[in-house]
């Protein structure tokens, strides 16, 4: 009798779990093919809204853009909301935005949770920071947009060809690139009066060696032994190594490949050795900040906390270089340049998708294509509204507006970055009136030299486990080495033979398959 | 005739076991909401758990998504991490449910010695205080201690003392202390509400018999208050253990700071899944992280709960 | 006798002083961070003795004043409410499995305990109660996922009711013809406050401080926020800003709060509880003598 009672408790339990499951879950009801409804749901779609083009633009479909947010909330939220709509409704776009901020920190669950939600879902929204292209595509996150290449061609046309590649998964668009530089160098800045202190600030946004850097540093150090001269030193173009985007760098391109299309463990190169000796170096010498290990090592924060005097970072030209250096630090800085420009590495850092669960992705490519193309577009996001939250000086330059800070503004003007195409926005609290033109210049300049890889995207599901268990080891052993706190011959053994006894050699063996493929399918 | 007793029997026990439901009907509908709530809010999200076992696909949905057998296991094992991460997690757990469980205990019985009942308040207030500090703030405290260059044990104690400052944070044989020590002070306070509780609770009149009897205090505590504190033991040991398995997550990570030389003794199976996943949002995989703990957990439970009610039968879990 | 518990009397005092000490100075760190510079911090290092006081952090806060007594007045609502039906729900069910001869009880207590092993993970929980329930941006989604009901709650409860009310009291109570919710509410809930107590603090706490039914349920509704909230929002934008920690985010470290204003935030968002903490203690101070007369 017990037991009856018990099994029928239960067996009640799990059915009504079911049907409240079955109820909540997008693929077991309406079609029984969700690969099916997945591809019917635009044709039903684009009748829908062809019609509703003409008609009034209340019923034109809305689409939920994340908007990044460095606060919890932004006050100006629903004034641009409501001017942005006004202005697509001008321009009779059929369709209206339902911007959406998100937390920066927050944003990881945020996103996870309304991918998984088709009654509130995320329509559009960038990938920066919160994945990677075949990770979502694996996962089923966002669609294909391929369908939309004849739709809108000239949204194919804007960046070099290469670089669209890079969002692709066997062959098919699933993201569409974000605007960027697509090649840099790498920049040392250092605090102005030392400089002057020291004699070398003629060498200002000049090419130097990296022997000259070593003088200059050994200088500034005599000057100022308070001072530490480096934050983060696991940077890259100094390195010269295309690491495709992965941060562990647990296979990697050297010089581009331009001299060879071999991809190496990179730790168990000579190349390596030598940058951890002369990190080992820095450190010898001072150089370093105390306690890497645990500090916060963003250059940045410790140039304004007046702990360190200069550090290495990324750019495309020295202008763009310093008028970023003004923005972030109260210090006057002056830069040097450390390598060519070049296309260092084969990845973008952004992309903007539309998400699986998006309902009407016709209307979400069309709000996606004026995003990338619409300079009004644009800047209702990474700016606002003129006279509201930012304001235009004679450089076409944009500030905040009048009686307004970070602090009140109300809106995050300060990642236009994160925007699909920043480029059509106004450079903001600086004088560089070429911050965004200069940038845009170099997807047409044909001198140009990117890496080979350049459209590489390195799936690791295959070598899962070895990739995880790798990049836990990189995790344990390398800070330590490229802040130069240990004993390389030893530590770099250790890490090395720890490295190929957790199958780095399957994952550079992978990763080699498919740069072949890759390669093959180029040409 | 064996046959009609039997069934005899068979119906008088039904009859009172009928009886018995009867008699208990309104207990049963004043806890009906409790079973509702935990059947909306814990069992219907189970059938999630089918997950451990499929390639989640965020467009398909749950039921829809593809088996995939075992390959989101894998990870888990097979690499220099699992010994590592499997040793850390049941060695963290076992020790401190140990010392905390003495701890705890110690602490409610001397504050159960306490008269002064201003005194007592204060006391009860001030050891609570840990627990309401997020474990990313205890992480900037420990680092406000413990940091080589400026934190307040080098720089206050050991260089003072003519010592040579130790640089915490690189040396992993500490960090089994360390972490150990956080865990014990920002849980006893809280642990030893629920032993000091019951100890206030006892019946008064036994203590007075053993004064009469003679008994010291020493006696009184371990003839009366520990036997009697016995059940309520062994509950919160069953209770722990079914989460031996599992690790706090700001414990391991947000203290030592995600350091890297670290991570040898400060990675246990849910930092490891928070690394491996953490830009993949592979939801298969880090359910079976979680599937995998719940199973190992539930074992030890309903192999401790066995042995429980053999010795023990009105103490057992159920 | 008398004198060997004098004896044990002052060793606990000293103990229980020791212990108070350790479990505040933390806290007293916390307290003199938050109106330290942070300049003067990232140079010097943490201090007991500030070097410089700085109030900027509090006045940070009070200038966003409305959000904070805001975001406190939801903590609490939230709190209230949860705990009470927490705590209703608690006392039924653990005194329904108090009884010995309850038809089921171990299945209950089984049914009761596996939902402490076994979850079904976020995202199926979040499609529960965001999709069916329909609690996303509204009050309920703070109060009603995973913080109604713990089953460590109703356990204690029961072990409770089972080991520190003598049985034949409520059988005496029965032979009265007292009924069994008579039983339970005249008998063993006045004879429980210690543990009804203890259990009100520990759903309570668990209110306080939950930030994730916020992170979770609150997309669009940010005023709904807790204090707890608003701090767990901070902090993770700060540790994203530090893991990211390229040149290009740099900017933004200018518009999220210093070390110090977190710092701040958490010494605020304890206050409260150590103000309220002391009104549930009356019933921890008594200890309650069995046989209907209290002490």
């Amino acid at each position: 009798m017990r037991k009856k009672l018990t099994a029928a408790i239960l067996a009640a339990v799990m059915s009504i779990a079911l049907i409240a499951c079955g109820s909540a879950d997008p693929g077991s009801t309406g079609t029984q093919a969700p690969s099916e409804s997945a591809e019917a749901a635009p044709a039903e779609a684009a009748p829908a809204e062809a019609s509703a083009e003409e008609s009034n633009p209340a019923d034109w479909p809305v689409i939920k853009v994340e908007i990044l947010s460095f606060t919890d909330a932004q006050e100006k939220e629903p004034e641009i909301e409501q001017a942005l709509n006004e202005y697509l409704v001008s321009i009779d776009a059929g369709v209206q935005a339902d911007l959406l901020p998100i937390a920066i920190g927050d944003r990881a669950t945020t996103l996870t949770l309304m991918l998984a939600d088709p009654d509130n879902p995320i329509d559009l929204f960038g990938w920066r920071f919160y994945s990677t292209v075949p990770d979502m595509v694996h996962n089923d996150q966002i669609i294909s947009l391929e369908k939309y290449r004849d739709v809108y061609p000239d949204l194919w046309d804007l960046f070099p060809e290469d670089v669209y590649r890079t969002c692709q998964v066997n062959g098919e668009q699933y993201s569409i690139p974000g605007a960027d530089s697509f090649g840099n160098f790498q920049v040392y800045a250092m605090r102005k009066d030392v400089a002057e202190e020291i004699g070398v600030a003629d060498k200002a946004s000049t090419r130097i060696t990296l022997e000259e850097l070593n003088d200059i540093l050994l200088k500034a150090e005599e000057a100022h032994p308070e001072l530490c001269w480096h934050g983060d030193t696991a940077v890259l173009p100094l390195q010269g190594i295309d690491n495709f985007g992965e941060t562990a760098w647990l296979g990697v391109l050297l010089n581009r490949g331009v001299d060879s299309h071999e991809i190496i463990n990179y730790y168990a190169s000579p190349e390596f050795r030598a940058y951890c000796e002369q990190c080992k170096w820095w450190k010898d010498n001072g150089m370093i900040v105390d306690d890497p290990l645990n500090n916060t090592y963003a250059g940045y924060t410790l140039m304004n906390d007046g702990v360190g005097g200069g550090y290495l970072f990324e750019a495309y030209n020295c202008e763009y270089a310093l008028s970023l250096m003004k923005a972030q630090i109260q210090y006057e800085t002056i830069v040097f340049q450390l390598t060519d420009f070049a296309g260092n590495n084969s990845c973008v850092y952004n992309g903007w998708n539309i998400s699986s669960v998006c309902r009407n992705p016709d209307a979400a490519m069309k709000l996606l294509y004026l995003m990338y193309t619409d300079p009004q577009v644009c800047r209702y996001f990474t700016l606002g509204i003129e006279g509201l939250t930012y304001k235009v000086d004679e450089n076409g330059c944009a500030w905040y507006a009048d009686g307004k800070d970070v602090n009140n503004v109300g809106w995050n003007l300060s990642a236009p970055w994160f925007y699909p195409n920043e480029c059509l926005s106004l450079p903001f609290e600086t004088d560089y009136a070429g911050y965004f033109s200069d940038m845009a210049a170099l997807w047409s300049d044909n001198s140009l030299k990117y890496s080979e890889a350049m459209g590489f995207v390195f799936d690791k599901t295959p070598v899962f486990d070895q990739y995880s268990a790798c990049a836990a080891i990189v995790d344990e052993y390398r800070t330590a080495l490229l802040m130069g706190q240990v004993d390389i011959d030893d530590y770099l053994a250790r890490f090395n033979d720890e490295l190929s006894a957790n199958g780095i050699d399957e994952i550079v063996a992978e990763m080699q398959k498919q740069f072949d493929e890759f390669e093959a399918s180029k040409n | 005739m064996k046959d009609e007793a039997a069934r005899l029997g068979r119906q008088a026990q039904r009859r009172t076991l009928r009886k018995r439901i009867y008699k208990y009907r309104i207990l049963y509908i004043l806890a009906l909401p409790a079973f509702v709530y935990l059947i909306i809010n814990n069992y219907m999200p189970m059938v999630g758990l089918s997950l451990a076992f499929k390639n989640y696909s965020f467009a398909k949905g749950i039921f829809a998504s593809p088996w995939n057998g075992i390959s989101n296991f894998t990870y888990l094992f097979g690499s220099k991490w699992a010994k590592i991460m499997f040793r850390n997690t049941i060695g963290y757990n076992l020790l401190f449910i140990a010392l905390g469980t003495v701890f705890a205990i110690f602490v409610a019985i001397v504050l159960g010695e306490v008269l002064n009942p201003r005194a007592k308040k204060i006391y009860q207030t001030l050891i609570l205080i840990p627990h309401l500090v997020s474990t990313v703030l205890i992480g900037y405290l420990v680092y406000a201690f413990l940091s080589y260059t400026n934190g307040f044990v080098n720089m206050s104690i050991i260089t003072p003392m003519g010592g040579e400052a130790i640089n915490w944070y690189t040396e992993p044989k500490y960090w089994p202390f360390i972490l150990t020590i956080v865990q014990l002070w920002r849980s006893f306070g809280f642990q030893s509400i629920v032993y000091y509780a019951t100890i206030i609770g006892f019946d008064k009149s036994y203590y007075e018999a053993a004064v009469v009897d003679g008994a010291n205090t020493w006696q009184q505590i371990t003839q009366i208050t520990l036997p009697l504190l016995r059940p309520t033991i062994i509950i919160l040991t069953i209770m722990a253990l079914g989460r031996m398995f599992a690790s706090d997550f700001g414990l391991f990570y947000q203290v030592p700071m995600n350091t890297g030389t670290l991570h040898t003794v400060t990675t246990t199976i849910d930092t490891f899944v928070y690394r491996a996943l953490m830009e993949n949002h592979d939801v298969g995989r880090s359910l079976a992280a979680g599937f995998l703990q719940s199973i190992l957990g539930f074992i030890v439970v309903m192999i401790t709960n066995t042995i429980v009610r053999k010795i023990e039968p009105e103490s057992a879990l159920f | 006798m008398a004198g060997k518990g004098r004896g044990f009397r002052i060793f606990s005092n000293i103990v229980m002083i020791l212990l108070s000490f350790a479990a505040v100075m933390p806290f007293i760190l916390l307290v003199v961070s938050s109106i330290t510079r942070e300049e003067v911090i990232a140079r010097y290092g943490y201090s007991f003795v500030p070097r410089a006081i700085d109030f900027a952090a509090y006045r940070y806060l009070f200038m966003s004043s409305n959000r904070i007594l805001k975001a406190y007045g939801m903590t609490f609502l939230v709190a209230f409410i949860g705990t009470s039906c927490n705590m209703l729900m608690t006392m039924f069910a653990g005194y329904l499995l108090s009884k010995r001869d309850l038809p089921g009880r171990n299945f209950i207590s089984f049914f009761i305990f596996f939902t402490m092993l076994f979850s079904g993970g976020m995202i199926p929980s979040y499609i529960i109660w965001s999709r069916l329930m329909k609690v996303g941006d509204t009050i309920f989604g703070l109060i009603c996922p995973n913080l109604m009901l713990s089953a460590f709650n109703i356990i204690l409860m029961r072990t409770y009711f089972t080991s520190n009310i003598p049985y034949e009291l409520c059988e005496a109570a029965e032979m009265d013809s007292c009924s069994e919710a008579g039983i339970l509410f005249h008998i063993c809930l006045p004879l429980s406050k210690p543990m009804i107590a203890t259990l009100t603090l520990f759903s309570g706490l668990a209110y306080w401080n939950d930030w994730i039914n916020g992170l979770y349920y609150l997309v669009r509704r940010k005023d709904l926020f807790t204090i707890q909230n608003v701090l767990n929002t901070m902090q993770s934008n700060v540790q994203f800003l530090k893991d990211y920690a390229t040149a290009s985010l740099g900017e933004f470290a200018q518009s999220i709060p210093s070390l110090g204003v977190r710092m701040a935030i958490a010494v605020i968002s304890i206050i409260p509880i150590m103000v309220i903490y002391p009104f549930f203690q009356q019933y921890f101070v008594r200890g309650i003598v069995v046989g209907g007369v209290k002490g």
